[in-house]
């Protein structure tokens, strides 16, 4: 077929010409005239043309024209002499011409100096004048291959002269220059602004958004440097779609929830929702769990179940040079067991060959709490208790009021601005040298962060940061080998409460005995008489809790190719994250009357990890197809140990760090193993760049089950078809089109370790002298792997050469055989065993990213990017839920979050008090009187950023929005009823005061178990505690200027920038609370930030 | 061409195989965890068996106010006519009005989770001992008595608590999840006979320092104590008999010596390593001008003979704010360290009260009022002399109060076997008793999780 389009083109010109021919008067010699018309003909098909309208005849060797170019011409009645100098002018070839012969010869001087075939040596390099590794060298003639070493050096043996050269690297934009016979060519890639080409790290190995068949979201080091934060998870905020990152507490080093696509467990006391992270090959343990076993202000708000600090504090964001999101069954499958939450990908910065460069940043930042939810100032206050007790017809008494009566009732101290309504500081100093060799490269980066918290200036979080990065390869190239080491320090001094929690302490309470002794009591009445938990906030300040959390990291990657396309290679890494905790209880912040004893408790906690992923990869072209085949093998053992000792009885406060100081001392610990042995493989095929297939399959083992389900398969199959390559695709301003879907199972084993096993511990105490055991939990041999099966399909479509990108996705995880903690009576011994369960639980949803470079001129750049997910959960099946222990939690057919409670329907006009639908109509509000009433999955969510940059000056933000409900104040303070002895928020004084009130509060009430009492506890029973929390949040906001070569020439910096940034400065919300992110009236919202910092490159 | 096509496959079909050829069977196993023990090793050894036992003493000491640990006291005392809490709390002021709801947090933690928890591991440690073949029989037999009485134990107080209760006795929660609540006479009838297992099982001697763990003689105090709930009076009088006739205890004759560690009437104490008891930690007030947790209801102040000795040394007062408090003062120490006191599970002056009920309920008055004139001379009061059986009763029912008050919670347990709780209780509580308070509700989250639980009445 092909071959007979191509004679038609051969036969027109042909006709052509014979009609030319007989229109052309025959002339002889040198002075006819002749026309001619080719396109890219060869130098023989010329000679012919020619041939056919003069007398002369070429004479030539075959050689002459195998090293000849195509020949594109096209004059009209020119010379004999003119056509042939334009025919013969880029040819190695000269000519003669007599009466009879044109006779064809090598041009002199290059007949001696190049010789049929020659070698070519260069270098590339990249914009900033550094060599560019790892780029493709391609002789596109001679069919010769190259790839240039770390130096950007390449050499290519046996290339013909009149060869064009091909120059390809992931990430830059292709560059093809014509040999003309140079035997050295040297040349400069500059980086590609196609999105779709850029670098994308997946599991095991790189690839292309254009050639990936999965779905992967990449956030890449010059986004996350925007930020003035601790931990690198804020920059995937509203970022990634499909991806829900939630901070738990503004204080210092607190923990992020990461959701990826949705809950897919039922029981998340027992099994975790966390993707798996790994950093540059090795699963990073510790992972977004928190490690501390003391509780601290950054758990929520007493619970050390919730919150904490968290782990990835410890990876500098400094370090980071991408994030990669990785979604699909696809992209997750080959991480088998682990991968049914997603995975994270932390790739970090790796070393140049060049000249050694020194880069300094730093910068200064202040933050802020949002303190928008006022509180009632103490005339308020007295007024809701007044109003209270006339409400109950009830006198106030010493003992019921002595907040009106006993305590100073002109006092007022807004306890939100005296305990949360500091300025917090924030300085970040990063230094980072890089350099070396074209066999060796190594790259040290050092940073020191400190940041004081919005409770007191004298606490701080301090983190320093070490990471040091190097890069071997041999003379002969086939042996590489890259290591990096990082190691860092979180010392995190604490307070042991966060002190949001006190802010609804009455405005009057005394706080002060004299300048320097706190109140503990006023007018005889103490605090912790009045209510358990009141107490003196400022005693909180003297308890201390101090945390450091250091991590090392290290991993090595050596390879040698074997054989062309065929490479060995072996990861390893070692991964060590130990937690130290003091906290600390001085007798001056122990209320007296409690005759308690100062106490302290000691904690420390160790994860080590070795991994070891021996790999064997093969590269083979074949026709117009590509394979890429790798297998390889895990092993890998983690040691967790901890230990917790409460210490109690000091008689000195100043012993108190002293464990052997403690008058009584009581410890518990814990210790235990987890083995995963791995094997895995994938097959990818890539046929005309157009189709392509990838496989995975991963067989995995974990110690976490019992020897007879230990193993078990997991695995993908993908497809994509990039249709806008086909001949028939014609669609105008479509440059890029790309159907995929993927099919796969991944597994989810974090569950703990040894719960399959009968297992007896130590108690906290002997008894009589004899240490005694007790077993801990109920055993269950029989569990097993929980699985998700994951579909997926996307659409992406790229317009006006790739500038405007748009991707669709639509997911469809459904989780099955799911591990619980089910739930049991306590007469079987314990309130819960480990068990599969056949329920199912479907996540699917809809992603859609587009983004576009608006505009991309020499001075003037935006971009713009906007992401919007619409997710849907569904329990989809649960045989046996209603006579299950779930039953009051979940609704078949309903999401995991559905809010399944009583109907609020007002303020009873009459009673003023909170009303309720008796669905029964039974008279009594019980669980039969529950509805559906919603849920708290977001409807949708997403974000939109853009950037611009006019010649040095560039600005750029992010906002993040969420369109949800949400639990409002009221499920923190639904215990307490507005007109007993605590502040609330002046939300409450629209209340019910007289017959016929509309309003949105009940009547205040000072009988703490009257019916004001009992309608508030079903309130907190029912929808009348959620609000709309919906949001719309700049997350972030960033600035700067370049500073102008003229200036830094002579400091001799290559380059200095200027910037400004903040972090959630502005949201809109109706939210009614503190915070619709974090969702807890008792917790820190999370900080508003501003940072002003300097770079500088040398 | 075909050849290569088909080395491709090959190669393929190699690669995707390659998963189920190398798995590692070996490398994923795991030694068990260095800071705990597998079931079957534990009890292959007679320290370890004797260690699981010790372990569940400490848990059952581990919680204050735990139903064993100073929880039956407090709480049945509030529910009775014996203490009131100084000040509101939610979950005390349910049971000081008898007003208790289903989801109240004390009934549920400190009697219904922590009560089966130790029947768990009481039940864990029996199968292991009848399933191992390593242990020494007389430390078995000695262990498998002290297990059926720990059982028994909890038992008796959760069914005088909660009236009819699941009666588990294995560990196979497959089962035990969904057991029905079991007769409290078909509860008895197997305690009784355990204990009298326990009492051929156990020996004389204390295998134990202080008493900490049982000998015969406090199967025998707790089966005395059965019978005379069920008013088996022949029965009760042998069993108290047994124990006063023993000579092994005798009444301490100071008062103040009675609750010491060292007390000559203390038949089985219940130990604390590193704390003094609940008892005196939440009776104690922190200083004398400090408020108790706790006070005795005017009722018991005013039921104390005004020369009653046991007035001023087992009851202590302060004055805060102008307002007398009286709390219980049998154990003295509020501080956790250094342990001087132990709480005492069973003691003599108990056995001579349940003989005394006993021989009178069998019309031998005279032997009755010997045993409770006993009592009463060492609290520096004259002796009685009933004329007839229902005021013997009466003095019986008074003297109960005045002895075993504050303690294990006997005076409201004494209220309701003996019918006399809507009597006194619908006067000292006005409205807010029922007759339906005598029983505790079962926790509401038990009745969620077992279909097969049913509520008792008046909840």
């Amino acid at each position: 077929m092909t071959a007979h389009s191509k004679m038609r083109n051969v036969q027109f010109p042909k006709l052509l010409f014979s009609f030319l021919l007989s229109t052309v008067l025959f002339q002889s010699g040198y002075c006819q005239n002749i026309s001619l018309s080719l396109k890219q003909a060869s130098l023989e098909k010329a000679f012919k043309e020619i041939e056919s309208k003069i007398d002369q005849r070429f004479v030539y060797t075959r050689d002459m024209i195998d090293q000849s170019y195509p020949v594109s011409i096209a004059v009209k009645n020119a010379p004999l002499k003119i056509v042939l100098d334009l025919v013969f002018k880029d040819q190695p070839l000269d000519f003669s011409i007599d009466e009879q012969f044109i006779k064809v010869k090598f041009k002199l001087k290059e007949v001696s100096s190049v010789p049929n075939i020659i070698d070519i040596q260069g270098r590339v390099l990249d914009e900033k004048e550094e060599p560019l590794p790892n780029v493709s060298v391609l002789a596109k003639r001679s069919g010769k291959l190259s790839v240039t070493d770390n130096n950007g050096n390449y050499s290519l043996g046996q290339v013909f002269p009149n060869d064009e050269i091909v120059f390809s690297c992931i990430g830059y934009l292709e560059k093809r220059i014509p040999v003309n016979g140079k035997s050295e060519i040297e040349t400069q890639l500059s980086v590609s602004i196609n999105e779709l080409d850029r670098a994308l790290v997946i599991a095991y190995g790189t690839t292309t958004q254009r050639m990936n068949t999965g779905n992967v979201f990449k956030v890449s080091a010059d986004e996350i440097e925007k930020y003035p934060v601790a931990n690198a998870l804020v920059a995937l905020q509203g970022r990634v779609p499909g991806l829900i990152v939630t901070q738990t507490s503004g204080v210092p080093g607190s923990s992020f929830k990461i959701e990826l696509r949705g809950q897919s467990v039922l029981d998340l006391s027992l099994s975790r929702n966390d993707p798996l992270i790994v950093i540059d090959g090795v699963p990073f343990e510790a992972g977004n769990i928190a490690t501390n076993q003391i509780s601290s202000a950054a758990n929520n708000p007493v619970s050390i179940s919730q919150g904490g600090l968290s782990p990835l504090n410890n990876i500098s964001p400094s370090n980071i040079e991408s994030i990669e999101v990785l979604k699909d069954a696809d992209a997750t499958a080959i991480y088998g067991s682990r991968g049914a939450n997603g995975v994270i990908l932390i790739t970090t910065k790796k070393s140049k060959p060049g000249k050694t460069s020194l880069a300094i940043n730093f910068y200064n930042g202040w933050s802020k709490a949002n303190l928008k939810m006022n509180m009632l100032n103490t005339q308020q206050y007295l007024e809701m208790r007044r109003e209270g007790f006339a409400n109950e017809a009830q006198t106030p008494t010493n003992s019921t009021a002595p907040d009106l009566l006993l305590w100073d009732t002109t006092r007022y101290t807004d306890f939100k601005k005296l305990l949360i309504g500091n300025t917090a500081h924030i300085g970040s100093y990063q230094m980072s040298l890089s350099g070396g060799s074209s066999l060796t490269q190594f790259l040290i980066n050092g940073n020191y962060r400190k940041e004081t918290n919005v409770f007191s200036s004298d606490l701080t979080d301090r983190i320093a940061n070490g990471y040091l990065q190097l890069n071997h390869q041999t003379e002969n190239k086939k042996l590489n080998l890259q290591v990096s080491t990082n190691y860092s320090v979180d010392k995190n001094n604490l307070i042991q409460t966060d002190l949001s929690r006190f802010i609804n302490l009455p405005p009057n309470l005394k706080l002060y005995e004299s300048n320097t002794k706190l109140a503990w009591s006023e007018s005889g009445i103490y605090f912790r008489d009045v209510n358990n938990d009141f107490t003196n906030p400022l005693a909180e300040l003297l308890k201390s809790y101090k945390s450091e959390n250091t991590n090392f990291l290290t991993n090595a990657i050596i390879s040698y190719e074997i054989l062309k396309g065929l490479t060995i290679k072996s990861g390893a890494g070692y991964n060590q994250f130990s937690t130290d905790e003091v906290s600390t209880n001085p007798s001056i912040s122990i209320d007296p009357s409690l005759n308690t004893l100062p106490f302290s408790s000691f904690a420390n906690a160790s994860i080590k990890s070795w991994i070891l992923e021996p790999q064997l990869q093969w590269n083979k072209n074949i026709g117009k197809g590509k394979f890429y085949i790798l297998a390889g093998t895990t092993f890998q053992q983690k040691t967790s140990k901890s230990q917790l000792v409460s210490a109690t009885n000091y008689t000195n406060d100043l012993l108190l760090s002293s464990i052997k100081a403690a008058g009584n001392l009581s410890a518990s610990a814990n210790n235990s193993q987890y083995h995963y042995n791995a094997v895995f493989t994938r097959l990818h095929y890539e046929l005309k760049e157009r189709y392509i297939i990838n496989l995975n399959g991963r067989r995995d083992g974990s110690s976490r089950f019992s020897p007879s389900n230990r193993f078990s398969n997991f695995g993908s199959a993908a497809l994509a078809w990039i249709f806008s390559k086909e001949k028939w695709f014609k669609v105008p301003f479509i440059s890029y089109a790309k159907l995929r879907t993927s099919y796969g199972i991944s597994g989810n084993d974090q569950i703990g370790d040894y719960r399959y096993l009968n297992l007896w511990v130590n108690t906290s105490q002997p008894y009589g002298g004899v240490t005694g055991m007790y077993p801990n939990t109920l055993y269950n041999p029989a569990y097993n792997w929980e699985r998700t099966k994951k579909l997926e399909g996307g659409l992406e479509i790229a317009f006006l050469r790739d500038k405007m990108r748009l991707s669709a996705s639509y997911y469809q995880n459904r989780s099955g055989n799911q591990l619980v903690n089910y739930i049991l009576p306590i007469q079987a011994g314990f309130s819960s065993v480990i068990q599969n369960l056949p329920a199912q639980v479907q996540n699917s949803g809809l992603e859609i990213l587009a983004n576009s470079n608006l505009l991309d001129r020499r001075n003037w750049k935006i971009e713009a990017s906007l992401n919007i997910t619409v997710p849907k959960n569904k329990l989809v099946s649960f045989p046996g839920l209603s006579s299950s222990s779930y039953a009051s939690q979940y609704t078949e057919g309903a999401s995991l979050s559905s809010i399944y409670k009583l109907n609020y329907v007002g303020i009873d006009p009459t009673t003023g008090l909170y009303t309720f639908e008796d669905v029964d109509k039974d008279g009594s509000l019980t669980k039969k009187d529950y509805q559906l009433l919603g849920n708290t999955d977001p409807k949708f969510y997403g974000g939109f950023s853009t950037s611009v940059s006019f010649r040095s000056l560039s600005f750029s933000f992010l906002i993040e929005f969420r369109n949800q409900k949400g639990r409002s104040y009221l499920s923190q303070l639904s215990n307490i009823i507005p007109g007993t002895i605590y502040n609330q928020p002046t939300i409450v004084l629209d209340r019910w005061q007289k017959l016929g009130d509309n309003s949105s509060i009940q009547r205040f009430s000072s009988n703490p178990f009257g019916k004001a009492y009992t309608a508030l506890s079903y309130l907190a029973l029912s929808n009348g505690i959620y609000s709309s929390a919906t949001y719309a949040r700049l997350k972030n906001m960033h600035a700067s200027y370049e500073f102008p070569n003229v200036w830094l020439k002579p400091m001799h910096m290559s380059s200095a920038k200027f910037y400004l940034e903040g972090q959630n400065l502005f949201t809109v919300t109706k939210y009614e609370g503190t915070d619709p992110e974090t969702q807890n009236f008792y917790v820190l919202p999370p900080l508003q930030t501003v940072a002003i910092g300097l770079q500088i490159i040398f | 061409m075909k050849k290569l096509i088909k080395t491709y496959i090959h190669l393929f079909t190699l690669t995707a195989l390659f998963p189920s050829i190398l798995s590692c069977k070996k490398f994923v196993a795991v030694d068990p965890p260095q800071t705990a023990i597998t079931s079957a090793e534990l009890f292959s050894t007679d320290q370890g068996a004797i260690s699981a036992v010790a372990g569940l003493y400490s848990q059952m000491s581990l919680t204050n106010l735990n139903m064993t640990n100073g929880g039956a006291t407090v709480y049945c005392g509030l529910s009775s006519d014996e203490i009131v809490n100084t000040t509101t709390n939610a979950s005390f002021d349910q049971l000081k009005n008898n007003a208790l709801t289903a989801d109240n947090s004390i009934i549920s933690s400190r009697f219904w989770t922590l009560s089966y928890r130790i029947i768990y591991q009481a039940n864990a440690i029996l199968e292991s001992l009848a399933s191992s073949i390593t242990l020494a029989p007389p430390v078995k037999n000695q262990l498998r008595g002290e297990m059926l009485l720990v059982r028994a134990l909890h038992y008796f107080y959760l069914i005088n608590c909660f009236g009819d209760m699941p009666y588990i006795t294995s560990t196979d929660y497959k089962v035990n999840a969904s057991f029905p609540r079991t007769a409290v006479t078909a509860i008895y009838s197997s305690l009784v006979s355990d204990l009298k297992e326990a009492q051929g099982l156990l020996s004389d001697s204390y295998p134990s320092t202080n008493k900490g763990r049982p000998n015969k003689s406090a199967a025998t105090a707790l089966l005395a104590r059965i019978y005379l709930y069920q008013k088996d009076w022949v029965n009760a009088e042998a069993q108290s008999s047994n124990i006063i006739n023993s000579g092994k205890y005798s009444l301490a004759s100071s008062l103040n010596a009675v609750f010491a560690p060292s007390s000559p009437e203390a038949i089985w104490l219940l130990l604390r390593d590193n704390n003094n008891t609940a008892e005196g930690t939440n009776f104690v007030p922190a200083s004398s001008t400090s408020r108790p947790q706790f006070a005795i209801t005017n009722s018991l102040l005013n039921s104390f003979d005004s020369n009653d000795n046991r007035k001023n040394v087992w009851l202590q007062k302060n004055v805060v704010n102008n307002q007398t408090y009286y709390f219980p003062y049998k154990y003295k120490i509020r501080t956790s360290t250094p342990v001087s006191e132990y709480l005492i599970i069973f003691r003599l002056a108990e056995l001579y009260l349940i003989r005394a009920e006993a021989e009178a309920n069998q019309n031998k008055l005279a032997q009755a009022e010997a045993d409770i004139n006993l009592i009463r001379k060492r609290a520096g009061l004259s002796n009685i002399s009933a004329t007839d059986l229902s005021g013997l009763l009466t003095i019986i029912e008074h003297e109960r109060q005045i002895e075993l008050f504050a303690e294990w919670g006997h005076r409201w347990f004494d209220l309701k076997r003996t019918g006399r709780a809507d009597a006194i209780l619908s006067s000292v509580k006005g409205s807010n008793w029922q007759s339906t308070d005598q029983l505790y509700p079962v926790p509401l989250g038990e009745l969620q999780t077992n279909p097969f639980l049913i509520q008792n009445p008046g909840y």
